[in-house]
């Protein structure tokens, strides 16, 4: 028994180093890919005479996770490390160009919509094959990688995508059509360029299984993706017979670091070389030398939502009290530090239905005042939901304040995120929300944003619990309209007929930023979503 | 011993099961639902549904508990319903990186806390004892986070002389160290200063009682007496705090664990709690239980190696 006290810790101690450093890793690749990898050819030995060749350091890259992957199958890709991971490994038939909203082609050769938009024909690039020896991509991989999303049994999280999808035909090995059963603007930004346009290989689905596909993919794009260690990285490695040219990395290491300050020290003790960096970090990678600044707008908006189903919120003239008492300029500066501009309408810069000529609502306590006359009040008890984060923590002070110089006292509940998310959306908070913080994200479409407020979103993500038939009948229209033109035209007035129901304090729209090392040349959508697939060695 | 030991496994048990219901009932107690959580936003109701049913949360809490028993009973922590892995095997992987953790942190502790325990009782209210003092309770104070913060921004970040994140290149032990050293150094920063003062407190004790000085009058050397008589008596408070201590230590590789970016059970468990992850805290947090069981009972039987009067079946049976 003494000798077994003693040596136990220092086993534990041992085996326990023994099995992390030099045991197999319990997350290594299923074997139908490892056994094809057996098959490739060893080189034979070199001869002893000859020298050495000289060692090559790999290039890689590495970059941060801010999780763990969860589920890499387009229909089921949740969060961006997920979606950023797949962009490097799949491609689709088109994709966003790097750093634009343009559509580039990837494995389409030609793709092409008919003119009342219920076709779109499309031509794959012949020869391009499938990593890990999958074969030759066929349109008979695009047409189970998109009618996937309408089948009940799979359940995809992005069904929606392709709900007006009627069915995909093959002409034969490489061409196709995708007949809708009605024409869908958002198609081509929000569904074909993004994850939900991604063309997985059949056979190789098949094999493994939906559930496994979660964790384990391949594609035809520059980067194989070739293991993942759970809780620390995904390694991807230089996909030798990519058909766009030799990738710029030998290998990618995607590194998961929660924290974002913890992150900043990876980059600056030279273990990373991108990440996202918090926007109080801005200004000291900025005016340090050995690290570049990426900043770009988000599409994520942000904003205080009035209930006007509250009785206490019913009468406009409140609201307009409150929309003019607060003080949107000083919640950015003392938030975000200046990094972020204001926003005053729900469709971000840069995409479809911006509305350039939006009300800007300054602080004006006389003018708030009078709308409280207006409403026969002097006082009133309000209370203001927010989830507990710096951010809303300050975003509540300041507005509390504000709202103390109109005489309106503000309760600040804060909430921990998922009670936050649990108890102010759904049907009880059409009775019980007051005022909110929120913020929701959007794919580059404006009817993703114009979709939670509909009026049969009252009771589900209108944090308004606000309902206008025009409002909706536009959104309907929206979706089907397929010259950009005329959407511009219905999302602007639809943010006008918003804007006259006075329930949203708009705050902005925010932004992504990121600090690298010179030595890389990065790339990310406009809106800031990296893209590892397009960075390059800097000059 | 054989009796204690049984009972001992009983009442090992007897914490998991309550573990688990009180996991259980958590799961209902915090607001959240976690499919929802798990899913996102845009996930329709019938996989909503299908996610809850088959964490079992649409069940009862009492099968709920019953069915968590009996899947760890036939060895299992079940799967992870996002990403259709084992738990055991994501358990697997993490465990032993925490656990080599907190043994290298509670080793260094060890053998620097106690030295220094031994010179300032042996030479008190000197200039050096003095010193120790502050030292140690400084070492006290320090909490792992803020000590691991600063060793980050001093080794990795100024000298550069070390790692700041990850467990090193799979395969090189000695990468594998390396990677080591800071989080198992900023875990063991407070244990130190405490082993210190521990120790100090209970050697002086040791060195004052009347067999010590017994031993002096009948002329045994003073390297036999401080060593077989003072020292292992000594010791034996620092035994019983370091079996408590290794739960402390736990949770002290939580925040060194998310700091240094290592993997382990301290990052396995923060990551499912933030997600909701239930199966995945049950199983993460019933290991820890387990082991901190584990280790009150080696501390309990280190007591009757250090000294053999303590006889365990009596005292507790």
């Amino acid at each position: 028994m003494k000798k077994e006290t003693l040596w136990l810790p220092s086993l534990i101690v041992i085996i326990s180093m023994l099995i992390a450093a030099c045991g197999p890793q319990a997350t290594e690749a299923p074997k139908a890919t490892e056994e094809l990898a057996e098959e490739q050819p060893t080189a034979a030995p070199a001869p002893t005479d000859t020298p050495e060749p000289e060692v090559v350091e790999p290039k890689i890259l590495r970059v941060r996770l801010y999780s763990d992957i969860s589920n890499l199958d387009p229909a089921f890709q949740v969060s961006e490390n997920d979606s950023v991971v797949a962009y490097a490994v799949m491609d689709g038939l088109v994709r966003y160009c790097p750093n634009s909203y343009d559509i580039c082609n990837q494995l389409a050769e030609s793709i092409e919509q008919s003119e009342d938009g219920l076709e779109i024909r499309f031509k794959l690039k012949e020869g391009v094959q499938w990593h890990k020896g999958y074969g030759e991509v066929t349109t008979e991989d695009v047409k189970y990688s998109f009618e996937r999303f309408t089948d009940p049994d799979l359940d995809a999280v992005y069904a929606d995508d392709w709900a007006t999808l009627d069915h995909v035909e093959i002409i034969d090995k490489y061409n196709g059509v995708i007949h809708l059963k009605e024409s869908f603007a958002p198609l081509w930004t929000s569904t074909l360029p993004v994850g939900s346009g991604t063309i997985i290989c059949k056979k190789f689905v098949e094999e493994i299984g939906v559930d496994k596909f979660a964790t384990d993919i391949i594609g035809t794009g520059p980067y194989i993706f070739d293991e993942w260690k759970p809780g620390q990285m995904v390694i991807l490695k230089k996909n030798p017979d990519y058909y766009g040219g030799e990738p710029a990395w030998d290998e990618i290491h995607m590194i998961w670091i929660e924290d974002d300050k913890a992150a900043e020290v990876a980059l600056e003790a030279g273990d990373l070389d991108w990440t996202r960096i918090s926007i109080t970090s801005v200004d000291r990678f900025e005016s340090d030398p050995s690290f570049l600044v990426w900043k770009m707008p988000s599409l994520r908006y942000r904003w205080i939502a009035m209930n006007i189903q509250h009785p206490k919120l019913q009468d406009i003239n409140v609201r307009k009290a409150i929309i003019y008492a607060i003080d949107v300029p000083s919640i950015l500066a003392a938030t975000y530090l200046g990094q972020v501009e204001q926003e005053y309408a729900l469709i971000p810069p840069g995409l479809i239905g911006y509305w350039a000529d939006a009300p800007r609502y300054e602080r004006d306590v006389e003018k708030a005042k009078e709308y409280m006359a207006k409403a026969g009040l002097e006082t009133l008890d309000l209370r203001l939901d927010l989830q507990d984060t710096t951010e809303y923590r300050t975003w509540a002070e300041i507005i509390q304040q504000n709202l103390k110089d109109i005489g309106i006292n503000l309760e600040l509940n804060t909430m921990e995120s998922s009670a936050y998310w649990d108890t102010s959306f759904g049907e009880q908070a059409v009775e019980n929300n007051e005022l909110l913080t929120s913020n929701y994200s959007m794919n580059p479409d404006p009817a993703w944003a114009t979709m939670w407020f509909t009026c049969d979103q009252v009771t589900v993500w209108n944090t308004q619990s606000w309902c206008n038939e025009e409002y909706d009948e536009l959104h309907r229209k929206g979706l089907v309209t397929t010259d950009d033109a005329e959407r511009e035209k219905i999302y602007i007035e639809m943010q006008r007929i918003w804007d006259e129901a006075a329930q949203t304090i708009w705050i902005t729209h925010g932004a992504q930023t990121y600090a690298h090392t010179p030595n890389i040349s990065p790339a990310t959508s406009p809106h800031g979503t990296p893209h590892y697939e397009f960075f390059l060695p800097a000059d | 011993m054989r009796t204690y030991l049984l009972k001992r496994f009983a009442m090992t048990v007897l914490v998991l099961v309550l573990v688990i219901v009180y996991l259980t009932l958590l799961v209902h107690v915090v607001p959240g639902d976690p499919a929802k959580s798990l899913l996102g936003p845009r996930a329709n109701p019938d996989l909503i549904a299908k996610t809850r049913a088959a964490m079992d949360l649409d069940k009862p809490v009492l099968v709920q508990v019953g069915n968590a028993v009996w899947k760890i009973l036939h060895g299992s922590f079940g799967t992870d319903v996002f990403t259709g892995r084992s738990i055991n095997e994501l358990v697997g992987s993490a465990l032993p990186h925490t656990l080599i953790l907190a043994w290298v942190s509670l080793g260094l502790a060890v053998v620097i806390g106690v030295p220094l325990g031994v010179y300032s009782a042996t030479h008190p209210d000197s200039w050096l004892d003095r010193i120790t003092a502050v030292i140690s309770i400084s070492c006290i104070t320090i909490p792992s986070y803020v000590g691991g913060l600063f060793l980050l921004l001093l080794f990795a970040v100024k000298f550069k002389v070390m790692p700041a994140i990850g467990l090193g290149e799979e395969g090189n032990v000695l990468d594998y160290v390396t990677h080591l050293i800071l989080p198992a150094v900023a875990l063991a920063i407070t244990w130190v200063g405490y082993l210190a003062r521990l120790i100090r407190a209970s050697l002086l004790e040791v060195l004052n009682q009347t067999y010590i000085r017994a031993a002096m009058a009948a002329g045994l050397s003073p390297r036999l007496i401080f060593f077989k008589y003072a020292l292992k008596n000594a010791l034996i408070p620092m035994v019983a705090v370091l079996g408590v201590g290794i739960g402390n230590l736990m949770a002290g590789a939580v925040f060194v664990e998310l700091i240094f970016s290592r993997p382990g059970m301290g990052t396995l468990i923060y990551n499912a709690i933030q997600g909701r992850n239930f199966p995945i805290v049950r199983a993460g947090v019933l290991t820890v239980a387990f082991l901190f069981v584990a280790a009150n009972l080696l501390a309990d039987l280190a007591y009757t190696y250090l000294d053999p009067r303590i006889q365990l079946d009596k005292v507790r049976g």
